[in-house]
């Protein structure tokens, strides 16, 4: 199945505020769509993080698409815990790679 | 135990803790982290935080389910802080083989007669050494963890001689790692040390060598950013390098271009490490701290932007470590950005004489010094009077961050400068505002979505999930 732009939208409004793609994934034969990550895959992110216009690929036998305003969490809040082991070296990242084969 | 009194003794406070900031209740701190929709709630002890809608704060801060969740949880989090800040045992060593350096940077701790002339450690006084050290972790390191050395400076390359015969002798007891000015790193170093898995630091101050030469310079004034790219085309493809560059006055202004810089070149991670100003030659090059602050998140922008580019990241590991601390406080691994700091605690520093300090940053200071690795044992170091100034400092203790909501995100560093600086350990370093900007835009980012984009892959391998409330 081939790809090809069918709209352009514009997503320039704070996060949460815009238009969002948030029921494009309903659509039928919409191929590898994901939110966020293809919209700035596609070079649409502005320096400031906020998405700018951008082209939205779907399948090309797709007739419909509905948009509505992505309902932004009131709250977000988590948490993961693990084994501290609190190594504090600078090198911290690295310490774990295997040596250079 | 009387009824009503806790297990120290003191009257329990006869509150069921129904309500925010009242009584036993969880205190939540408000804080503007600059966000357009957002505004987050802190509970400072616990690190516990939420990011909320602004329009939704006054209904957050009454709703019954929310509170209940956290409370349920609250106790399991203050565990987690009092285990991370007090009861870590030392798995790392900064090792100092030689006093010497072939440069004379104008910020380093390491006092210049001893960098001028100093000694080296022999070949068998290293193996000495590390022979000591591994006795003494493995009593006290986790079955399974290997503990770290980095050879640190001074210019440990310059007693390359003692060194890599001792990363070969144990290098099934440590994992080693070498932070380098990179002039003596030859390619038949690189050979050596990268198919031995030793991490390899390198210090580089900017991507020019007018900006470079400001900083870092040998004694007769000649500048070394030559060498260092040298080394990093040399370390291209190997993941265990880094490169460190020191913010101050001078380079500040350039930190976007540093990122891009090092992103063409493919490192993997770099640190962007604010200046310490413990010995007053490093003061000259002091940033203020807004002003640092409004580079440094200018450049982690862009290492955002250069990963929507090219899909590769360039992980910058004092920030990433901040983000981490935020979502996952045990998972930090950087111990500069807590109290008491890892200083002492989860690391020390040895110097070619044996001499045991906190931490680097402690070694032009003789009052922090502890003991002796070859005279001394260890265990008694660190409970020596030097050591405890260290381990003891607790932002609980300064101000204004005994105030601050994000003070476990922070942690006040750094305890060297404090003192030098601002004269006693219950004082706060030569940064606040940059910390804070920091741990806004660590927020920010959560907010967003995106902070996982700053982070190295598999960050959270061996985390899980205690706490999660969406609404």
């Amino acid at each position: 199945m081939r790809l090809q732009p069918l709209l352009w939208a514009d997503l320039s409004a704070p996060p949460g505020e815009g238009l969002t793609t948030g029921l494009i994934h309903e659509s039928e034969d919409l191929l590898n769509f994901r939110e966020d990550v293809n919209l700035m895959e596609k070079g649409s992110g502005r320096p400031d993080g906020s998405v700018g216009a951008l082209f939205v690929y779907v399948a090309k036998k797709h007739r419909r698409i509905r948009m509505k305003k992505k309902e932004t969490k009131k709250v977000i809040a988590e948490r993961k815990s693990c084994r501290a082991e609190g190594t504090g070296l600078s090198h911290y990242i690295l310490m774990d790679k295997k040596a250079k084969k | 135990m009387t009824k009503g009194l806790t297990d120290e003794g003191t009257a329990a406070a006869p509150s069921r803790g129904r309500c925010i900031n009242t009584g036993n209740g969880p205190s939540l701190h408000p804080v503007d982290i600059g966000h357009d929709n957002y505004t987050c709630l802190i509970d400072p002890d616990t690190a516990f935080w939420s990011l909320v809608r602004k329009d939704a704060l006054a209904e957050t801060l009454c709703d019954k389910d929310y509170l209940s969740s956290y409370k349920r949880k609250s106790a399991q989090f203050a565990d987690e802080m009092e285990m991370l800040r007090f009861h870590l045992k030392p798995s790392a060593v900064y090792f100092n083989a030689t006093e010497k350096c072939n440069l004379d940077c104008a910020y380093c701790y390491i006092p210049q007669k001893m960098r001028k002339s100093g000694i080296n450690m022999s070949r068998k006084e290293v193996f000495s050494a590390l022979r000591k050290l591994r006795t003494y972790f493995k009593r006290v390191v986790p079955k399974g963890v290997k503990p770290q050395i980095v050879f640190h400076g001074a210019e440990p390359l310059i007693n390359r001689e003692a060194i890599f015969p001792a990363i070969a002798e144990f290098k099934n007891d440590f994992r080693f790692g070498v932070q380098t000015n990179a002039t003596l790193l030859d390619e038949e170093a690189i050979e050596f040390l990268t198919s031995h898995g030793t991490g390899i630091g390198l210090s580089l101050d900017g991507h020019t060598a007018a900006i470079c030469d400001k900083t870092r310079t040998s004694w007769e004034g000649k500048g070394v950013f030559e060498h260092v790219v040298t080394a990093m085309e040399r370390l291209k493809g190997y993941e265990g390098y880094n490169v460190i560059c020191t913010v101050t006055k001078e380079n500040m202004r350039h930190l976007t271009k540093i990122v891009e810089f090092f992103h063409s070149h493919e490192v993997p991670a770099c640190l962007l490490n604010i200046v310490r100003c413990t010995l007053p030659p490093s003061r000259e090059v002091k940033p203020a701290d807004h002003t640092a602050a409004k580079h440094f998140i200018a450049a982690l922008e862009r290492t955002h932007e250069l990963y929507r580019e090219t899909g590769r990241k360039l992980i910058v590991g004092n920030f990433a470590n901040i983000l981490v601390s935020i979502i996952a406080p045990t998972a930090r691994r950087l111990m500069c950005d807590i109290s008491p700091c890892g200083g002492g605690r989860c690391f020390f520093a040895l110097t070619p004489n044996g001499d045991l300090f906190p931490c680097s940053e402690f070694i032009g200071l003789p009052e922090f010094k502890g003991g002796n690795l070859f005279t001394d044992k260890i265990g008694d170091v660190l409970e020596s009077k030097a050591f405890k100034m260290v381990t003891g400092r607790r932002v609980e203790d300064i101000d204004p961050c005994n105030k601050c909501a994000i003070r476990h995100f922070c942690g006040s560093p750094c305890p060297a400068e404090a003192h030098e600086v601002n004269g006693a350990m219950d004082r706060v370093g030569s940064f606040c505002e940059f910390y804070e900007e920091q741990a806004r835009y660590a927020f920010r980012l959560i907010a967003d979505g995106r902070h996982n984009d700053f982070l190295w892959d598999g960050w959270d391998k061996g985390t899980k999930q205690t706490f999660e409330f969406m609404s």
